[in-house]
C-alpha cells in the first residue's frame, strides 16, 4: 500500500519584532541604529533558519508611536524579508501594540502546530498609553502564554520594569541569574543583541526538546531553554560602543 | 521493546504496547535511557500484574487499576531502574531522575477489554475496519504549555496517569479495529489534524505485513515533518490487517475527491460477527531529522447541508464555508472544538458576547459559529430567544447553516464540558 496522500510539514516559528517608534528615539540615532541592526541580523536569522528546516521562521513587526500598526503584516518568510527603515515620531502606544500582538496570536489564525512565537519588544521609554491593559489582553492567549518573550531596553530612560513584567519573571536556577530584559547602551551592544535573538534564540524555538511541565515543586524553567548571551554582552564594561545612550 | 504478547492468568491471551519519549536537551541528558526504560518498566510491572490477577476482577477493579495502582508501580520500577543506571553509569553531579525525564503511554488489549494510561504528550488512535479514524488521547494538561509535557520524573508523576486512563469494554459484536499508539512526533510533523488520522489510518491497515516498509515511512515522516523522533505501536483487534477493506477516498461517493481516485481496491470482506480476537502489534521506533513538503488529498463521506439561497453576506459565507468545512472530516470535529474550550466557557460566562463574534464571522466563522449554537439558558437576558411554536422541537441556529448531525453533536458535548469547567 502506497505512503498515503497526507501534507507533511515543517512547524511554523513566528516571530515578531514589537519597535517603539516614539519621538525618543530619533535621539543619538537609536532609530537608525535599531534599523540597521534588524537589516543586518537577517543573513544570519535566515542562515539559522535554514539550518533547522523542520521549523519555518517567518517575521512579522509591530511598530508603536502615537498608535500601533503592523510594520510587517503577513508573517514573511525570513529569507524572503527586506527591512523598511521605521520612523521615529509620537509618543510610546506599547499597551496598544501588546492588543494588536494578541489579536494576531489568536488561533486562527495562528496554526496549531506552531512551534512557541518569539516576542521581542525594544523600547527607550515608558509607555504612555494603558500598558497593563495591552499586557493582560496579551497574557490571555495561550499563544502568548507559550511564547518566548524578550526585551531590550535602549538606554537608561527604558523603563525596566514595564519590560520586565512582559517577558516575565523567572526564577534563577542553578548555574543561571534570572532572567532580565537586556541593557543596550549603544549600537554595538543593541546590535549584538538583536543578532543574539534572531540567531541563537531562533536556533532554540525551532527545534525545542520536550521538557518537564510546571508543577508547584517545579516552576517552569521558561517556554524554551534560552541560550547564553556572547560574552561581550554578558558583561557591559566589554562594550566600547561609539556612543553611550 | 515496545509490545509485548503474553497470557494473563486465565491463560487468555493478551497484548501490551508502550511507548516513551525523552525530553531533549542538557538537563535530560539521558532521557534516551530513561524513555527506553519506561518501556520495559510499564511492560514489565503491568506483564506481571496480569498474568498474576485472581480472576473475576472486574472492570472497575481494572480500571482502577490503571489509574492508580499501575501507574504507581511503574513510577516506582522507572525511578529504581533509572537510579540502578546512574550508580552503573555514574555521571557528573548527582543523581537526579530529572536527568532521565520521559513520557510514556500503555495501552492493554485483553478479549475482554481494553483500556490505557500514562502520563504527556502521546496520542492515541483507534482506526475502524472501514479505515475511519479517531483520536481517542491526546495530553490536555493546563501546565503543560509550549513543549512541555508531564513526566515520569516529576515527584507526583503518578498521580498525573488518571487523567490518561481509560477502560473499553469489548462486546463479541464490535466490530474490528486497530489501535495506533505514538509518540508527539507524528501528529506534529502532519499539516492538519486530518492528515494525521489518515495517516494513522494508514500505519493501521498497513501492518505488519509492510513492517518492512515501516522504518523508511517514519523516516519520511520525520525528514518531511517536524524533524522530531517518531515511535509509534500498532495493536489489532479481531482480524482487521488481514483482509484490507478499500481505502476511505474510494468509498467516499457523495462528493468528488480532490485528487485522482487509487486504484480501485478489493471489495470488502463482510463484517465478521465473532469474539474478538487480539490481532499482532507492530512496533517501531526512529529518530531522524530533515524538512520538505507534501500533498493533501482525503474526502470523508459527509451529510449534505440542505440546500441554500446564496448568500450575500461576507460572514454568512464564511460562516457557511465554515459549516461545510466541519462537516466534511467529522472525526476532527471534537479536536477542533476541543481547541476552542476556553471560547465556550468564556460565553457561558458571560466574558463573550456573543453578538460580537457573529458579527466576526467574516475573520472567525468557527467562533461564530460556536456563539450562535450558545444554549438558550445562557444567552444574555436582554436577547432571549424566540419560543418555538407549541409542540415543536427547538431548532438550533445551525440547522439553518446545514450543520451536520456530527457538528451538532461535537458541539453539545463541548458545551456540557464546559459547563463542567464552570465554577457554580
Amino acid at each position: 500500500m502506497p505512503f498515503p496522500d497526507v501534507k507533511l510539514a515543517n512547524r511554523p516559528l513566528h516571530f515578531l519584532y514589537l519597535c517603539d517608534c516614539s519621538g525618543s528615539m530619533a535621539a543619538s540615532g537609536k532609530m537608525q541604529a535599531l534599523n540597521q541592526a534588524i537589516r543586518q541580523s537577517l543573513p544570519g536569522m535566515a542562515a539559522v533558519a535554514r539550518d533547522n528546516p523542520e521549523a519555518r521562521v517567518l517575521v512579522r513587526a509591530v511598530r508603536f508611536a502615537d498608535h500601533a500598526a503592523w510594520h510587517i503584516e503577513a508573517p514573511t518568510p525570513v529569507e524572503q524579508l527586506e527591512w523598511r527603515d521605521l520612523q521615529a515620531g509620537g509618543i510610546t502606544a506599547m499597551g496598544e501594540a501588546l492588543k494588536l500582538v494578541a489579536a494576531a496570536l489568536q488561533t486562527p489564525p495562528m496554526e496549531v502546530r506552531a512551534l512557541p512565537p518569539v516576542l521581542v519588544l525594544i523600547s527607550d521609554g515608558q509607555p504612555t498609553d494603558d500598558f497593563s491593559a495591552g499586557l493582560e489582553s496579551l497574557l490571555r492567549v495561550p499563544w502568548a502564554q507559550k511564547s518566548v518573550r524578550l526585551a531590550i531596553a535602549l538606554g537608561h530612560d527604558a523603563d525596566l520594569e514595564v519590560l520586565q513584567r512582559f517577558i516575565g519573571s523567572e526564577p534563577a536556577t542553578a548555574g543561571r541569574s534570572p532572567r532580565r530584559p537586556l541593557q543596550a547602551s549603544n549600537a554595538t551592544s543593541l546590535a549584538q543583541y538583536i543578532q543574539w535573538a534572531s540567531t541563537a534564540v531562533v536556533g532554540a524555538a525551532s527545534m525545542p526538546a520536550s521538557r518537564v511541565s510546571e508543577t508547584p515543586l517545579e516552576p517552569a524553567a521558561g517556554n524554551i531553554p534560552l541560550p547564553d548571551l556572547p560574552p561581550t554582552v554578558l558583561d557591559p564594561t566589554d562594550d566600547v560602543g561609539p556612543l553611550v545612550w | 521493546m515496545l509490545c509485548v504478547e503474553m497470557c494473563d492468568a486465565e491463560g487468555q491471551p493478551v497484548m501490551l504496547m508502550a511507548v516513551a519519549d525523552g525530553h531533549g536537551g542538557r538537563r535530560y541528558r539521558r532521557s534516551e535511557v530513561g524513555s527506553r526504560l519506561a518501556c520495559e518498566s510499564a511492560l514489565a510491572v503491568a506483564g506481571a500484574a496480569l498474568a498474576e490477577a485472581p480472576p473475576g476482577k472486574g472492570q472497575g477493579g481494572w480500571s482502577r487499576w490503571l489509574a492508580q495502582d499501575l501507574p504507581e508501580a511503574v513510577q516506582r520500577r522507572w525511578l529504581e531502574a533509572v537510579e540502578a543506571h546512574w550508580h552503573n553509569n555514574p555521571g557528573d553531579g548527582d543523581f537526579e531522575p530529572l536527568l532521565y525525564g520521559s513520557t510514556l503511554g500503555l495501552v492493554v488489549m485483553t478479549p475482554r477489554w481494553w483500556g490505557h494510561t500514562g502520563l504527556g504528550d502521546w496520542d492515541l488512535v483507534r482506526v475502524e475496519a472501514d479505515g475511519r479514524a479517531r483520536l481517542l488521547e491526546e495530553e490536555n494538561e493546563p501546565t503543560a504549555l509550549g513543549e512541555a509535557t508531564c513526566s515520569l520524573c516529576q515527584p507526583r508523576a503518578a498521580a498525573l496517569f488518571a487523567r490518561r486512563a481509560g477502560l473499553h469494554p469489548l462486546s463479541p459484536e464490535e466490530r474490528d479495529f486497530a489501535l495506533v499508539l505514538c509518540t508527539d512526533g507524528i501528529r506534529k510533523s502532519c499539516a492538519t489534524d486530518g492528515d494525521f488520522l489518515t495517516l494513522a489510518a494508514w500505519l493501521a491497515r498497513t501492518g505488519a505485513e509492510a513492517a518492512g516498509t515501516l522504518p523508511e515511512a517514519l523516516d519520511r515522516i520525520s525528514r518531511e515533518g517536524s524533524g522530531d523522533d517518531v515511535t509509534v505501536t500498532i495493536g489489532r483487534i479481531g482480524c482487521l490487517g488481514e483482509e484490507l477493506p478499500p481505502p476511505l477516498q474510494a468509498q467516499a461517493s457523495e462528493t468528488p475527491p480532490m485528487k485522482p481516485s487509487p486504484p480501485a481496491a478489493p471489495p470488502p470482506s463482510p463484517p465478521q460477527r465473532r469474539r474478538p480476537a487480539i490481532g499482532r502489534a507492530v512496533a517501531i521506533g526512529l529518530a531522524l531529522a530533515a524538512a520538505g513538503g507534501g500533498a493533501l488529498g482525503l474526502v470523508w463521506p459527509r451529510t449534505q447541508p440542505p440546500q441554500q439561497a446564496t448568500p450575500t453576506s461576507p460572514g454568512l459565507r464564511a460562516a457557511l464555508a465554515e459549516v461545510e468545512r466541519l462537516c466534511s472530516q467529522p472525526a476532527t470535529l471534537p479536536l477542533e472544538l476541543r481547541r476552542r474550550r476556553e471560547l465556550f466557557v468564556a460565553l457561558r460566562q458571560g466574558r463573550q458576547d456573543p453578538a460580537r463574534l457573529k458579527a466576526a464571522a467574516a475573520s472567525d466563522p468557527l467562533a461564530a459559529l460556536i456563539a450562535a449554537d450558545l444554549p438558550a439558558r445562557d444567552l444574555p437576558e436582554d436577547k432571549p430567544p424566540a419560543d418555538p411554536p407549541p409542540g415543536a422541537r427547538p431548532r438550533r441556529p445551525l440547522h439553518a447553516l446545514g450543520a451536520c448531525p456530527a457538528l451538532l453533536e461535537a458541539l453539545s458535548r463541548q458545551w456540557a464540558e464546559s459547563t463542567a469547567a464552570t465554577p457554580p
